[in-house]
């Protein structure tokens, strides 16, 4: 039976799909550590509202000027990492994927970036002078799901139309000037898809953006139903894995819904949140223990550095340790690679179900208050629910034992993920 | 030794929490009993704006009429802000007194868009301290004349800083010359166009009252009805509700109308809380 399940991942990890998934991020692990660590610091660290900027009062020392600019700066790293990411991820994609079937790598990238930009243009706005007449949303690395699949399907077009190459130390201008003609079928045709789709989302008035995911967040900001509350976590976990980040993020954002609000009403008012009038509201379950941003993948990473013998997953388990515990692990989602890995996207689900059972029988039992109060932007997760219960001991122990009891759940699934991509890599060299 | 070294990392991740968790603590208590203050607060002042030239004395005459025939008189507290920032503070504020007045002037009460952005900022000053120390969670405003223009420009500018923990109800305004001296919105001021520019900015849960006096057909003897009007084309599906009523009769000039009979009506009417509204919503609370 294990040994079937085994085969069974191994030939799907083969899968140009998946191979190429896996090459894309870790090839852009760099852009998202660097942009991470830009969060983390400006959400923990630098920001007004932000956590470590509060509880040492760095206002009466900190000149404004200083705060300002260091504010200005780190968000401008972080938009140029994951704001325009999709534009790298569809080169990336498109390049590994053509050069896994033997085809030009580099004009099957640029004409993913092409018709990715095609796609988000954005006709129904014309804007200022100076602004870009794309769309933000699909460059978004939110959206790497879509600038993926683009580049992937690009690859593939490549793969179909264009002649066959291999890639040489030295090319003559002659041989360039052969492989660029040779070229101009797939990319032609990759670019009338690339406008026919643009045409489609202009025609059909379909507008790109967050909207989309409204109403599915709705439910999950205002449902007081334990298990409607783990299946929106389940959806919102798995689509933030196959990277539609989205719905995680506006998630791990202000939760201004009527009952949220309600509760933390109740709990200012009385001092305590122990008899609020929504005790089991989804969204601050799921962000409190079981949030894939930041607690889950905690637990992750401290399993990835108690097992990994490769050097190279345990530098980046360090370097990301500390942009995670304040929200910002995309360094560690794009390097491990989490996004689009079979076996890590299950042992996910599974934690996050566990953490909202768990933590929803334990309210149930009333050994822990659920949490109401307003906490920092950025207060590391192990002492969130520590703060959002005004300093209830019992969370403080929880929040440690579920993380251990994380960890524990994640050992087995990253052996096992370690053992598939040895088999994978043992392949690939043979 | 190689493998020792993540060991410490995680030590050392564990230190940095154990370390920052008390300041933490601290910064959570210190701000829940501030968060809880303000929410048990059933303080609701009223904050008025003259408007320019006029000094924090303006609303006095206003203030007696208003608190004619009631038990609970308003009290009133009058604060100046000078140009260096400072404020200077005359009256005060009852200690049972859920509907204090309070009068906000500026010791630069010049006109002009300019003037009107340092007064909003001025405002801003004197806000911010009335918040720490009175702890109210909810207010309204009223601003007679320039008095409107510096609220509006205080809500599209400054207020975003303050809207998760406090509440603007109910703006009332009183001959606010939103454009200035131009009749006809086809010539926009500068301080117009900003308006609109940012009127987004503007909450959606808040109500708003301008008032217009008619001395003339066209105008309230200062300020064209037209420039009055075009309030509208800032708060109109951008609040709650926007609602424009014109005044005529005796003191319906610019400078008379906020000692108008009619005005005064009006404020108790539509900007003051009614007496029970505090007492359904205390009905609401048990209920629950």
């Amino acid at each position: 039976m294990k040994i079937w399940v085994e085969d069974w991942v191994y030939w799907l990890k083969m899968r140009s799909f998946f191979r190429v998934a896996q090459r894309t991020f870790v090839a852009l692990m760099p852009v998202f550590l660097i942009g991470s660590i830009a969060q983390a610091l400006y959400s923990g660290f630098i920001n007004y509202d932000s956590w470590f900027y509060n509880i040492t009062e760095a206002y009466n020392f900190v000149p404004y000027w200083l705060s300002d600019n260091l504010i200005y700066l780190l968000k401008a790293i972080r938009y140029a990492a994951f704001n325009l990411a999709g534009l790298f991820i569809a080169y990336m994609a498109a390049e590994y994927t053509a050069r896994l079937f033997k085809k030009d790598a580099q004009l099957a990238g640029i004409t993913s970036i092409l018709t990715l930009l095609m796609i988000s243009l954005n006709g129904r706005r014309p804007g200022q002078v100076l602004a870009l007449p794309f769309s933000g949303f699909l460059l978004n690395v939110n959206m790497a799901l879509v600038s993926f699949g683009l580049g992937y399907c690009i690859g593939l077009l490549f793969r179909w139309l264009g002649p066959d190459y291999q890639h040489r130390r030295f090319e003559h201008l002659a041989d360039l000037d052969k492989r660029v003609w040779d070229s101009f079928k797939p990319m032609l045709v990759s670019l009338a898809l690339g406008i026919i789709l643009a045409l489609g989302l202009y025609i059909l008035k379909v507008n790109l953006s967050q909207a989309w995911f409204t109403s599915m967040l709705g439910t999950l900001f205002g449902t007081n139903n334990v298990l409607k509350g783990i299946g929106l976590a389940i959806a919102v976990t798995f689509l933030a894995l196959v990277g539609v980040g989205y719905p995680l993020q506006a998630l791990n954002g202000d939760n201004n819904s009527a009952e949220a609000v309600a509760n933390m009403n109740y709990a200012l008012v009385h001092g305590s949140s122990w008899n609020i009038p929504y005790k089991y509201l989804g969204s601050e379950i799921y962000t409190a223990y079981a949030n894939a941003l930041g607690y889950v993948t905690l637990a992750l990473i401290i399993a990835v550095l108690l097992l990994a013998q490769n050097m190279r997953r345990r530098r980046l388990a360090e370097l990301t340790l500390f942009p995670t515990m304040f929200d910002a692990p995309s360094g560690f989602f794009s390097g491990y690679p989490v996004l689009f890995n079979p076996i890590i996207i299950v042992a996910y689900i599974e934690v996050v179900v566990i953490n909202m059972l768990l933590t929803a029988g334990l309210l149930w039992l009333r050994w822990i208050p659920p949490v109401a109060f307003a906490i920092l932007d950025g207060t590391p997760d192990p002492l969130a629910p520590f703060v959002a219960t005004n300093g209830n001991l019992n969370s403080l122990i929880y929040t440690i034992v579920l993380l251990i009891i994380d960890v524990l759940c994640f050992l087995p699934w990253v052996r096992f993920d370690m053992k598939i991509e040895r088999r994978v890599r043992d392949n690939e060299e043979a | 030794m190689k493998k020792r070294r993540h060991l410490w990392l995680l030590v050392l991740a564990v230190i940095f929490l154990a370390v920052t968790s008390v300041p933490t603590y601290a910064w959570m208590k210190s701000s829940n009993k501030e968060m809880s203050q303000r929410r048990r607060s059933k303080t609701s002042p009223v904050i008025m704006i003259p408007g320019s030239s006029a000094t924090v004395n303006r609303f006095n005459g206003l203030v007696n009429e208003l608190n004619k025939n009631r038990r609970v008189k308003h009290s009133l507290l009058k604060v100046q802000v000078d140009t260096d920032g400072k404020l200077e503070y005359s009256g005060s504020i009852n200690r049972n007194d859920r509907e204090p007045i309070i009068v906000i002037g500026f010791e630069n009460n010049h006109d002009g868009y300019s003037n009107i952005k340092k007064q909003a900022a001025w405002l801003d000053d004197a806000f911010y301290q009335l918040t720490n120390d009175y702890h109210f969670h909810k207010f309204k405003a009223f601003g007679h004349s320039n008095g409107g223009l510096v609220w509006t420009y205080w809500l599209e500018h400054y207020y975003s800083g303050y809207s998760s923990e406090i509440k603007m109800k109910r703006l009332m305004t009183l001959g606010s010359p939103y454009n200035f001296k131009e009749s006809s919105i086809k010539m926009k001021t500068q301080m117009f166009s900003d308006f609109l520019k940012y009127k987004k900015r503007l909450p959606s849960d808040l109500v708003v009252y301008s008032l217009l006096g008619g001395k003339t057909y066209t105008s309230d003897g200062l300020v064209p009805e037209g420039s009055v009007l075009a309030a509208k084309y800032i708060f109109q599906n951008q609040v709650k509700s926007y609602t424009a009523i014109n005044i005529t009769g005796t003191d319906a000039q610019h400078s008379s109308l906020p000692q108008n009979k009619q005005v005064v009506q009006l404020i108790k009417q539509y900007l003051l809380d009614k007496p029970n509204d505090n007492a359904k919503l205390h009905l609401k609370i048990k209920d629950k």
